[in-house]
């Protein structure tokens, strides 16, 4: 019998479930009757890729059209990766198994920065040139997209074009665009990348030059086409009912990190916190009705027998029609022994009927975000949550025997002292004596309340975007500051992330093209996997730096002027920078901003339009 | 939600023999479970929970395959809650899978699962083997390092290989499968090569049978 390359490699590597595809819910097409083949990498593994909501979403969209045939990749493990050098064996597709480089798109889904050696180290697996500027005709188009487009520049050599906000739409019409001019035979590389720059949302970084002033800061933008926009404005679905909505999901044989159905409730934040990029980005508010989304939860249930529904936004405790909602829900999946699960929630919202809904969820803890140990901190950063909320929300669950309680803060946010380090402690000592005093409270079990924390990193399209990112120093010593205050306490337990990590997320959260350079040097000396701490090698990174001659303080720990060009604003993502600006004196101030919901606070976002939004419409 | 047939009184033991080829045999015992256990919720079938506080789909198989190798001789037991015909029970199951999990057959079952005591495997391998060298190795005592839950230790594995045939690049192997006596023919074909100087020859294992202890055609 003989055994072909593939089967040999799929037996020596760990986890061959990753790579075998074949699962149930994949869309399988004839490759001859298709116009156009669109390959959607995810640059991490199977397990966290298939866990991506915006991944399924997608790869449904484009299946839907019958002539675009839409497959997934994921960066395979180091094993995997070994035997494909080892064999020059191109990476495939899950579906079709076909090499990557066969395609007429490539698609990177962006979702956090410490993934971007792993895009430049997929392109090398799939021998598709590095580099945009050294693609030849017959290779994939290379497109980009997600959260970190909203400042795509540091990885803009790599990418032939960016796909700027929701994509649900927009994916379909750049592959309409593409397969248009291969028909009527007015496709080359070039032309197609010109006419693609002139589609709303889409960022051709090619077609836009930059110039640098002497102390290294940016000058200006400049669009080398009169007819391509000046600034790139994000793409929204105007109304999320009417969208479209996966029904089916493909199941992995093997588990992945959210192995369940994610109901997707509404779309942007009503919130405002000050470092919060995704709050920002998502802008407007636009819900869907309670009855569209119990039909599509049913739907789902069907279709792939997941016993549990997570219902998914920013802050779910801020849909309004979240007691609808779950009620109606309610009605049908006790039965069918499916069970809810609300992340993100708030503290305020965090009410005993709640909890009876949710109290299916075997999990034995709650976990809450104040992000900072005291009420002025939490001022500055619009956290509108304060110590009282906090305990009766803790109370709450207590109430209903619950024993553990994990709250989630930051470290090294603007005008943070050592005060507000402190806290942080000291509200951990509050939950556990809250937990003490509660007389429901079940005593023969100690509580446990973890603190876990973060270290802050400015983003851009945030208040805090010109913001400073504190040394590494600094941060480890407030670590420490923290340490020496938690230590002593009983039932609290610290956990803090590493300061390394952060400050490279900090240096690509607001590089800018330059840094391409970077990435290019780092895949050379064979980095990746840099969200994963087995991998990441800080050491390595600052020779990288230095060898390329980018200093990464200039990006993550400078103050960046007002006034400055950024690199990030080439796109438009809706909030204005006037806001912005507004929002940071505020923080200075110490005064809070109250909700979208409660008053307009003029960001900027309703003039991209949305149905079911408390935005007053028109422009701001 | 679910349309269901009349509540039976009892719930119904139902046996379903299925087939685990192509890429699903780079898919393990656990994550072939998990990928049943979906199949059952969306296909609409009224099975049986396991009681207790974290009712679970109940199923229960009468042996597994490891990791790179297939069957067409797999068995899963379950109970249903509700009236459903074997037929529609297939039908439903099937729709809920890919092609390469296969349902073979559903029926009530007679016998019970810990009546298996053999399997046969037809066991390819990347080069013929010599059927001369393969006899007479058989006749020597087989020890291989088996892996078990007090940790791996030599074992002579002979005594549990009933019968063994080469027919160019294809072995067909019956080896014991019973409760507390129970030859992995991967441990076989361990022995077997090393045995043969072969030990870094490619095969591929597929199950194809399984008999009772009187060597009838297990149902």
């Amino acid at each position: 019998m003989n055994f072909d390359l593939k089967d040999k490699i799929l037996r020596s590597v760990t986890k061959p479930g990753r790579y075998i595809g074949g699962e149930y819910g994949e869309i399988l097409k004839d490759k001859n009757a298709v116009k156009c083949r669109f390959a959607f990498a995810f640059p991490d593994t199977y397990e966290i890729g298939m866990s991506n909501l915006g991944v399924r979403i997608l790869y449904g969209a484009l299946n839907r059209e019958e002539d675009i045939w839409c497959e997934r990749c994921y960066s395979p493990w180091v094993d995997m990766e070994e035997q494909l050098r080892s064999h020059n064996l191109p990476m495939w597709a899950h579906e079709s198994g076909d090499p990557l480089k066969d395609f007429d798109f490539l698609g990177f889904t962006l979702q956090y920065e410490m993934c971007y050696t792993n895009v430049v180290n997929l392109l090398d697996l799939a021998q598709i040139p590095l580099l945009s500027a050294d693609r030849r005709e017959d290779d994939p188009i290379v497109i980009g997209g997600g959260p970190c487009t909203y400042n795509p520049e540091p990885v803009c050599d790599f990418f032939d074009l960016f796909s700027i906000g929701e994509g649900e739409d927009a994916l379909v019409e750049v592959c309409r665009l593409y397969i248009n001019m291969k028909e009527n035979g007015t496709y080359t590389r070039k032309s197609f990348l010109h006419e693609a720059a002139k589609l709303p949302g889409f960022y051709v970084p090619s077609l836009y030059t930059v110039t640098y002033k002497e102390d290294g800061t940016i000058e200006a933008y400049t669009p080398v086409f009169d007819d391509i926009p000046k600034r790139i404005t994000k793409r929204i679905m105007k109304d999320l009912n009417t969208s479209y909505y996966p029904e089916k999901v493909v199941m992995p044989y093997i588990e992945t990190v959210h192995d369940r159905i994610m109901l997707e409730v509404y779309r942007g934040c009503i919130r405002g916190c000050r470092f919060c990029q995704a709050g920002m980005t998502y802008r407007p508010v636009r819900e869907k009705t309670p009855e569209i989304l119990n039909e599509q939860a049913k739907k789902l249930y069907e279709a792939t027998g997941y016993d549990e529904i997570s219902l998914s936004s920013l802050s779910i405790s801020d849909y309004t029609c979240l007691d609808t909602l779950t009620d109606e829900l309610l009605e049908w999946t006790d039965e069918a022994k499916v069970s809810l699960s609300l992340p993100s929630l708030r503290v305020n919202s965090f009410t005993p009927e709640l909890m009876e809904k949710i109290s299916g969820v075997r999990a034995s803890g709650i976990t809450f975000a104040p992000e900072a140990g005291t009420q002025r901190l939490r001022d500055v950063i619009n956290k509108n949550l304060t110590e009282e909320d906090l305990l009766r929300a803790c109370n709450v669950a207590f109430d209903y025997g619950k024993n553990t309680v994990k709250l989630y803060f930051m470290n090294g946010l603007p005008t943070e002292t050592d005060d507000d380090i402190r806290g942080i402690a000291e509200l951990a000592r509050c939950v556990v004596s809250a937990y003490y005093k509660n007389p429901k409270a079940m005593k023969n079990r100690a509580p446990t309340v973890t603190v876990s924390v973060s270290c802050f990193i400015p983003k851009p399209w945030t208040p805090f975007q010109w913001e400073p990112q504190q040394t590494m120093e600094e941060l480890r010593r407030k670590q420490t500051v923290l340490f020496e205050a938690v230590s002593k306490m009983k039932h609290v337990t610290y956990k803090w992330h590493d300061a390394k990590t952060s400050h490279l997320e900090g240096v690509f959260a607001r590089g800018d093209r330059r840094l391409s350079k970077a990435l290019l040097a780092a895949h050379r000396r064979g980095l990746k996997f840099d969200s994963w701490d087995e991998f990441f090698d800080y050491d390595a990174w600052m020779a990288v730096f230095e060898e390329c001659g980018i200093d990464p303080a200039f990006y993550a720990n400078r103050t960046y002027s007002e006034d400055e060009v950024l690199a990030w604003d080439i796109i438009d993502p809706g909030v204005t920078k006037e806001f912005l600006k507004r929002e940071r004196k505020k923080a200075y101030a110490e005064i809070t901003t109250p909700s979208c919901r409660e008053q307009c606070s003029g960001c900027g976002a309703n003039k991209l339009g949305g149905e079911r939004s408390c935005c007053p419409k028109g422009t701001s | 939600m679910l349309p269901k047939g009349n509540l039976l009184r009892e719930p119904r033991a139902i046996r379903i023999k299925f087939a685990k080829t192509g890429k699903l045999r780079y898919i393990s015992h656990l994550d072939l479970c998990r990928t049943l256990n979906s199949a059952f919720l969306r296909s609409g079938i009224p099975i049986w929970y396991s009681q207790g506080f974290n009712p679970r789909p109940k199923m229960v198989f009468a042996l597994t395959v490891s990791v790179g190798a297939e069957s067409v001789a797999e068995y899963l037991d379950i109970r249903i809650t509700h009236e459903m015909s074997e037929g529609e029970i297939a039908k439903r199951l099937q729709n809920a899978l890919t092609p390469e999990l296969e349902i073979l057959e559903v029926y009530r079952p007679t016998a019970k699962l810990q009546e298996v005591a053999l399997s046969e495997y037809h066991i390819y391998t990347e080069r013929p083997l010599n059927p001369e060298a393969v006899e007479a190795a058989l006749k020597l005592p087989m020890v291989v390092m088996v892996h078990g839950k007090k940790g791996d230790k030599e074992k002579d594995i002979s005594e549990q290989i009933v019968s063994v045939s080469v027919d160019g690049d294809r072995i067909r192997a019956c080896l014991r499968a019973g409760q507390g006596d129970f030859l992995n023919p991967e441990n076989f074909m361990k022995g077997l090569l090393t045995a043969l100087g072969e030990s870094e020859c490619l095969y591929l294992i597929r199950r194809v049978a399984c008999y009772d202890a009187d060597g009838q055609l297990f149902r």
